[in-house]
């Protein structure tokens, strides 16, 4: 009996021995984390406030659910000698024309309603019969997600008078259309138009010959896809309208193309600028003289990068100037690094005489507080850039325009926002950031360090 | 005596025993304590989502670097890169010989614009084995790329010379440093291997152009706009595999397994929850799917609200007034189905109001306007022929172009699209004809016009 207990013991402890380590390894396994979680670096892009007297307050109707603005233009519609604001709104569905009646108040007027077309990418105020009254180029975007299909068009809204607008397609058939703009490219005296066929995997650059009688004849410049927008400017100074586009989806690059005159352009169109990082994410070129030179520059917006289900904002997105420097040649210069840039506008937004530059963003770490949804960035008068933090709300900012709204000599600022993804909770539709200048107290900046990334 | 050999036996036993749990007591109560997963700001998204994150992250296991890595795979799904990125981490240092975590670790830091460090990690991983290394040599030669680090990129793209996405790559990179020819070459393996793919013809024809031939850009350029593929990419995949984690996991995943409820007639469960859902908080998904039960349950009504408070909402799209057309039709309100239809069409795309254009022609059949109806059946035949076009059937596309064309001899784009197709069928006297027929309509309708001056007279 002793020797058979004397096994039995032996049999336990040896199992014991055997399972104690097991036991020890899983109370290690399922012990409850206690320490610190690992380190989270955020890459969120913030900037040191600036001092601008800027007051914020919603334009039109409070947002509803996700509004997804996709353009924002500062024009005086009616000629009354206020500046108005017009509005492409792809969740109402329109455009929408907010008129300035005296100073601080707006009114919402659709231009059409009910909007006949898809979603409004962009609007061009142009008297197109020049008949002395502004009336509106529409990019109807056809739909806002990347497709292939045939979705877009061009389409002038005929001001009628009495805030009536007649629709007219000029251009349809084709794929999603980013901007039209109007001049007259073939020395005829009528006013042609140029079409960015943005697309998806397929797009073009088209011309579009302004024929009589609202027929316009449809010439291709460049098979490629994603022009987005396509300002006109005389760029080489030689007396006509020249044509510059920022082609973004399969390539990064900005192209002029040079009118020869009579209709006729430049068969071999200039390379103005282009990186070999295909993921730079060129969202937009303004025209605009930033150093007052008298020769028309360019900026270049880059901060769209839909790649995964969300974004994240990148080191290389940001606002890139391209200085003029005559005879086609334009210098890149970088003018601000800023995570998901969308837009920039030009304006003196500190009263000094000199161009400063307003930029959004729609894909900021959204996730992590006071990440910068508005910046300006201060022009020393030399062309040298500090960036000031003007807003973290609403977040996903997608279009800027700048213009002296409220008549005090500075300019103002309109944004709206493209709301698409995660988090919701800091919506804006249409924001007006108004200067409230008084003598003395807008001293633009703090002479603090500018804020760069964490 | 026969005791006394089993009791050292024992006696070790217990000795070792006693040592092991010293060891072990030693061993939890003084080991450093476990890192927590961190917790993003999970409120952003709607509570059920938010909810799972929460149970994800508390159910990790502090020393299994699968379930840190499948809770940085779900971060990562849902945009909180940077703490995906510290869960990465977090699993990589605890299997530091694991190739395929550590690949994903470097893609997360290459998503988050940690170029430097992305690159050091894909390097890792490649050394440690990698299955799939050319696919991350691919995302590295791109992120050479991201920092204009051509030759960088260039050595990288070609040790992953297998994927046409880097050979695509590296003739990018020769055009750009003016080797025409040389892109050319790599170009014409790729337009070979995948003819349908659009970007290797498209670069083709930018190749050509450079090199002064213009009848061959041309050519190229025709070819891009007929290819319907995309240039097959690495990244496809793991985009694919990050948009399948969205789409499984919270509430998108709560609403596709209700989908499939409904679908199997589980009409009951799947109202009460998504009813629930709504009320957590209102999606248009959500509510979609509950007009889907209204519909099913005969609540025709109720479904034609719902929709109408989802386009209220959402704005209207072709889609949005397709669904609450519908939901009119089934309520027995005719002239607002009609009425929203025809708003829906107008925002197209053709190809995917088809089935529209034929209600709309049965709409109007019903009321007795043949004009209309045939109107409408005109334009169904037009889309689907201009999509068997598009999809490489130009065969099928001319006689849905033709039917079309019998209805309605008057739209232009119509006898354009013909033109087109036949065309491909090297019917070019019946393309001048049709091309011909589309001017007489729309004078200065531009592509008939370029295609009579390719084509000649």
């Amino acid at each position: 009996m002793s020797r058979g207990y004397t096994g039995y013991l032996t049999g336990i402890l040896a199992a014991a021995v055997l399972l104690v380590p097991f036991v020890f390894w899983y109370l290690l396994q399922v012990a409850p984390a206690a320490g610190p979680p690992p380190k989270v670096e955020p890459a969120a892009w913030r900037f040191a406030p600036s001092s601008l007297p800027l007051q914020a307050s919603p334009l039109g109707p409070p947002p509803h659910d996700r509004p997804l603005l996709t353009h924002v233009q500062v024009f005086d519609l009616d000629q009354d000698g206020r500046l108005d604001v017009l509005a492409c709104d792809a969740q109402r569905l329109g455009v929408f024309w907010y008129r300035q009646t005296e100073a601080g108040q707006w009114d919402e007027r659709p231009l059409l309603e009910p909007w006949p077309f898809g979603p409004p990418a962009h609007v061009t105020v142009v008297d197109l019969d020049q008949d002395q009254d502004l009336d509106v180029l529409v990019s109807d975007l056809g739909n806002v997600w990347p497709t292939n299909a045939r979705v877009g068009r061009a389409v002038w809204l005929e001001n009628l008078g009495d805030w009536r607008f007649q629709p007219q397609v000029l251009l349809d058939d084709v794929r999603r259309v980013t901007d039209v703009q109007a001049g007259d490219l073939d020395g005829d005296g009528d006013l042609d138009l140029v079409v960015a066929e943005f697309g998806f995997d397929q797009g073009r650059l088209l011309w579009l010959e302004n024929m009589g009688g609202q027929a316009f004849r449809e010439r291709q410049l460049m098979a490629a896809p994603g022009p987005i927008h396509v300002p006109l400017a005389d760029y080489d100074g030689d007396g006509d309208l020249d044509i510059a586009t920022v082609f973004t989806q399969e390539e990064e690059e900005v192209w002029g193309f040079e009118n020869l005159g009579g209709g006729r352009f430049d068969p071999r169109p200039r390379l103005l600028y282009s990186t070999p990082n295909h993921d730079l994410g060129g969202a937009g070129l303004v025209q605009c003289d930033l150093d007052q030179d008298g020769d028309p520059d360019l900026l270049l917006s880059a901060g769209d990068n839909l790649d995964l289900v969300y974004h994240y904002p990148q080191p290389y997105h940001g606002c890139i100037w391209l200085q003029n420097l005559g005879s086609w040649r334009f210098q890149p210069r970088r003018l601000a690094h800023f995570g998901g840039t969308y837009a920039a506008a030009p304006g003196d937004l500190d009263g000094d005489g000199d161009l400063d530059v307003a930029l959004v963003s729609i894909f900021n770490d959204w996730a992590r507080p006071g990440a910068a949804s508005l910046a300006w960035l201060e022009n020393d008068g030399r062309q040298h850039f500090t960036p000031w933090q003007i807003a973290d709300q609403p977040t996903s900012l997608c279009t800027v325009a700048c213009g002296d709204l409220n008549g005090d000599g500075r300019a103002d600022i309109v944004a709206g926002g493209l709301h698409i993804k995660e988090p919701f909770d800091r919506t804006g539709r249409i924001t007006l950031w108004l200067s409230r200048h008084a003598a003395g107290s807008a001293q633009a900046g703090t002479g603090a360090q500018a804020g760069a990334r964490p | 005596m026969n005791r006394l050999p089993r009791m050292p036996l024992a006696k070790v036993l217990l000795a070792v025993l006693v040592a092991e749990l010293l060891a072990g007591t030693a061993l939890v109560l003084w080991q450093p304590p476990q890192p927590v997963p961190p917790l993003p700001p999970v409120e952003i998204f709607d509570p059920l989502t938010a909810e799972q994150m929460r149970q994800m992250r508390d159910g990790v296991r502090p020393r299994a670097a699968e379930d840190w890595s499948e809770l940085a795979e779900m971060y990562l799904a849902h945009g909180f890169y940077p703490e995906a990125e510290a869960c990465y981490r977090r699993a990589c240092e605890l299997s530091p010989e694991h190739a395929e975590r550590r690949g994903d670790w470097a893609f997360c830091l290459s998503r988050m614009g940690r170029i430097e460090e992305a690159l050091a990690e894909f390097q890792q991983a490649i050394a440690l084995g990698h299955p799939d290394a050319a696919a991350l040599r691919y995302f590295a030669g791109r992120d050479w790329l991201r920092l204009e680090q051509t030759e960088a990129a260039k050595r990288t793209f070609l040790l992953a010379a297998d994927l046409p996405a880097a050979r695509y790559e590296l003739a990018r990179l020769d055009l750009a440093e003016g080797r025409g020819g040389r892109a050319a070459e790599r170009l014409e393996r790729l337009q070979r291997e995948i003819p349908d793919c659009l970007a290797p013809h498209w670069l083709r024809a930018r190749a050509e152009r450079r090199l002064g031939n213009a009848r061959e850009a041309e050519e190229y350029e025709r070819r891009a706009a007929a290819a319907r593929g995309r240039l097959p990419t690495p990244f496809d995949e793991r985009s694919e595999r990050v948009r399948q984690v969205y789409h499984q996991f919270g509430r998108q995943g709560r609403l596709e397994q209700l989908r499939q409820e409904i679908e199997r007639g589980r009409l009951a469960e799947a109202r009460r929850e998504l009813e629930w859902l709504l009320q957590q908080q209102w999606s248009a998904e959500a509510a979609d799917l509950l007009s889907d039960v209204d519909h099913a349950e005969g609540r025709f009504d109720q479904a034609r609200r719902r929709l109408g408070e989802v386009l209220d909402r959402e704005g209207p799209s072709l889609h949005w007034l397709w669904r609450y057309g519908e939901a009119c039709e089934a309520a027995g309100e005719l002239d607002e189905a009609g009425r929203v239809w025809l708003r829906a069409v107008a925002l197209g795309p053709e190809s995917e109001a088809q089935g529209l254009f034929v209600k709309l022609s049965q709409l109007y059949e019903s009321r007795g306007d043949v004009d209309e109806a045939r109107r409408f059946k005109a334009r169904f035949y037009h889309a689907a022929g201009v999509e068997r076009l598009d999809s490489g059937q130009p065969g099928a596309a001319r006689a849905s172009l033709e039917e079309s064309l019998a209805l309605d001899a008057e739209r232009a784009a119509t006898w354009y699209y013909l033109g087109q197709a036949l065309e491909a069928l090297d019917r070019t006297a019946d393309a001048r004809r049709a091309y011909g027929r589309c001017l007489e309509l729309q004078a200065f309708h531009g592509r008939a016009l370029d295609a009579l001056r390719r084509i000649g007279p």
